[in-house]
């Protein structure tokens, strides 16, 4: 699987670079234009953000050019490994861009805002944030990435099953996707009982209601707390073995 | 059927309604060049797919006794129709890819075929012109030590001078041990190096024969067979 | 080795009497090395497994031998080549009489006819 990484990675990795080196100088650009203009925290924070976000939105793009790629190149599909690895291998890819954004996030909340403007933001109140709310939200963080681009893959996977009869896959498959993600939520909050909070550590999940800045910005893992996240373990197994087995079958595309 | 290359039984392929194969059985056995003859659409490119282990089929196709699939794909070296490289790669990209997924690629073969064919390492795969192409994915798929090898239309569309190349590579890298099937529409530029062909006809077997045989039976060419086979 | 092939007619059978043709006209002396069935088929390109035949048909025939470990080789035997060229000849009479014959001239007439034709003093034209 290793190998497929190399050329995935190989194949793409110029636009990665270009949209990492971009987001960076976008951030600096900002943090420097608003701590000069004296703006207010909350919409220094919140420009930033959106500024992740789009870059966010690039990978994922990205990513799923990358797997539709796959899908379909025949020097790809003659090769004697089991269709699986080209799935992880993909996801691997999405999900390692994604955590490069994050990373750039961290390290630019780290060295560049104060804290008591994060706490602010973030709506903590008096609440302590210790490191190991760190972690865990930067772990959830990965898994959540993993898990949306898992769906996304899947999404695309059906709506290409579903090209070969006609022209509705793209469609088919924005609509399975819309299904999927509000299926596990809701199987999710259904067994494990919990609504997200912006307070609760685990969850990367930001709302900015009453700023100017705008809102929703919900780069959320669709679940909280260890329950869940076995939840989504399991169902990530089921949806990759559900993937691998078209494209097994020799799916035409 | 341990000594056939490639066995197929019963084979059947439907698109939306369409049957694109219909119950085709033939067997390939080692050391033969065979022309798979057919006008477009008439099943050649299915069929190879088959074989490939690319789509899925009715009925019963093997590989050396292995059933056309995952399991077959290591044996089998396939030139597609459409091109085999992405094309965002550089040739020694591409011979690398081929290199790291199979064991039976041979490095040095295809060093010599890049230079056989005047192609250069670092060249672009999305700049090189069509008769370029064609002899890219031939270096890729003939620098395979595999025991079948499938071309699809290896001289469609490509200048005489690239044909005559195309033609001296399939023969100098020919192995007693493995089948070449090719198919074609251009028969006339290439009857001459196959041992048997097989007509193709809406997705049925309408002839299978020694090319010789053939020759001394009816007293015609390959080409005036084709002609009459498929003669609207 | 410029060679026109007809496509109507067994591939291997024209090799052969190509090959026939040049040892009876001296290109191919006797005990000269024949190239290998992978050369000539790629100089020719001819399947190989029709090469293979044609020298399998020339051996068959003795017209050529092959020694151990070093290849084959055009028979070193003169009497052989003699009577390849004496086969040859023979069948090119042979069609040349069947020609005639269909043209409607009697078997003596044919002599005749030949005699004048290779005669020195004449040029080589029916009259």
């Amino acid at each position: 699987m290793m190998k497929l990484f190399k050329y995935d990675w190989k194949r793409d990795s110029n636009t990665i670079y270009s949209v990492l080196a971009v987001l960076v100088v976008a951030q600096l650009l900002l943090h420097w234009v608003g701590t000069s203009r004296g703006w207010e925290p909350m919409i220094k924070i919140g420009l930033g953000l959106m500024v992740y976000v789009c870059a966010m939105v690039v990978m994922v793009i990205t990513g799923s050019k990358a797997y539709i790629k796959n899908l379909g190149s025949y020097q790809r599909r003659l090769v004697p490994i089991h269709p699986i690895y080209h799935i992880l291998s993909a996801l691997l890819f999405s999900t390692l861009t994604m955590v490069a954004v994050f990373a750039i996030a961290v390290i630019h909340g780290l060295l560049l805002i104060p804290w008591s403007e994060l706490t602010a933001f973030l709506e903590l109140g008096n609440m302590q944030l210790t490191a190991w709310d760190v972690i865990t939200a930067v772990a959830s963080g990965i898994w959540g990435t993993f898990f949306i681009m898992l769906l996304v893959y899947f999404s695309i996977t059906v709506g290409a099953v579903v090209n070969i009869r006609g022209k509705a896959g793209v469609w088919v498959g924005i609509i399975v996707f819309i299904i999927i993600t509000n299926m596990i939520s809701l199987i999710s909050e259904t067994i494990f009982e919990q609504a997200g909070s912006a307070a609760n550590f685990g969850i990367v999940q930001i709302e900015s209601g009453s700023s100017a800045v705008p809102d929703t910005v919900s780069v959320s893992s669709l679940g909280t707390g260890l329950g869940s996240f076995l939840f989504e373990l399991v169902a990530a197994a089921l949806l990759l073995w559900l993937m691998a087995w078209p494209i097994r079958k020799k799916l035409e595309i | 059927m341990k000594e056939h290359i490639l066995h197929l039984q019963g084979v059947s392929k439907n698109y939306a309604g369409k049957k694109a194969l219909d119950q085709v059985s033939l067997s390939i056995g080692k050391g033969k060049i065979v022309g798979l003859l057919g006008t477009n659409g008439s099943g050649k490119s299915t069929l190879m797919k088959i074989a490939a282990g690319l789509i899925p089929y009715e009925g019963n196709a093997t590989v050396l006794g292995k059933p056309a699939g995952l399991e077959s794909k290591a044996e089998v070296a396939f030139m597609p129709d459409r091109p085999l490289t992405e094309s965002w790669m550089r040739v020694y990209e591409a011979i690398r890819m081929q290199r790291d997924f199979y064991p039976d690629f041979d490095e040095n073969k295809a060093g010599q075929m890049l230079e056989f064919m005047n192609l250069r390492d670092r060249d672009r795969v999305s700049t090189l012109s069509k008769g370029m192409q064609e002899r890219l994915q031939l270096t890729l798929t003939l620098s395979r030590r595999a025991r079948l090898y499938l071309l699809d239309e290896p001289i469609g569309g490509v200048d005489p001078v690239a044909r005559t190349r195309i033609l001296d590579a399939i023969l100098e890298f020919y192995d007693e041990d493995s089948s070449i099937v090719i198919s074609t529409h251009l028969v006339r530029e290439i009857e001459r190096i196959f041992d048997e062909v097989l007509f193709l006809k809406q997705g049925k077997v309408v002839l299978q024969d020694e090319v010789e045989q053939l020759r001394s039976k009816h007293g015609k060419s390959v080409e005036d067979l084709f002609k009459e086979v498929f003669a609207e | 080795m410029a060679l026109e092939f007809d496509n109507n007619l067994p591939i291997y059978l024209q090799i052969m009497n190509y090959i026939k043709r040049e040892i009876v006209t001296g290109k191919l002396k006797a005990g000269d090395k024949i190239p290998s069935v992978r050369e000539l088929a790629a100089e020719l390109q001819i399947n190989p497994n029709t090469v293979q035949r044609t020298f399998q048909e020339l051996e068959r025939e003795e017209v050529v031998e092959t020694r151990r470990g070093l290849g084959r080789y055009v028979t070193s035997e003169e009497a052989k080549i003699m009577a390849i060229k004496k086969e040859m000849a023979g069948d090119l009479i042979q069609r040349f009489i069947t020609g005639m014959q269909e043209l409607g001239f009697a078997n003596k007439d044919i002599a005749a006819i030949i005699a004048e034709a290779v005669d020195d003093k004449n040029p080589p034209a029916l009259k």
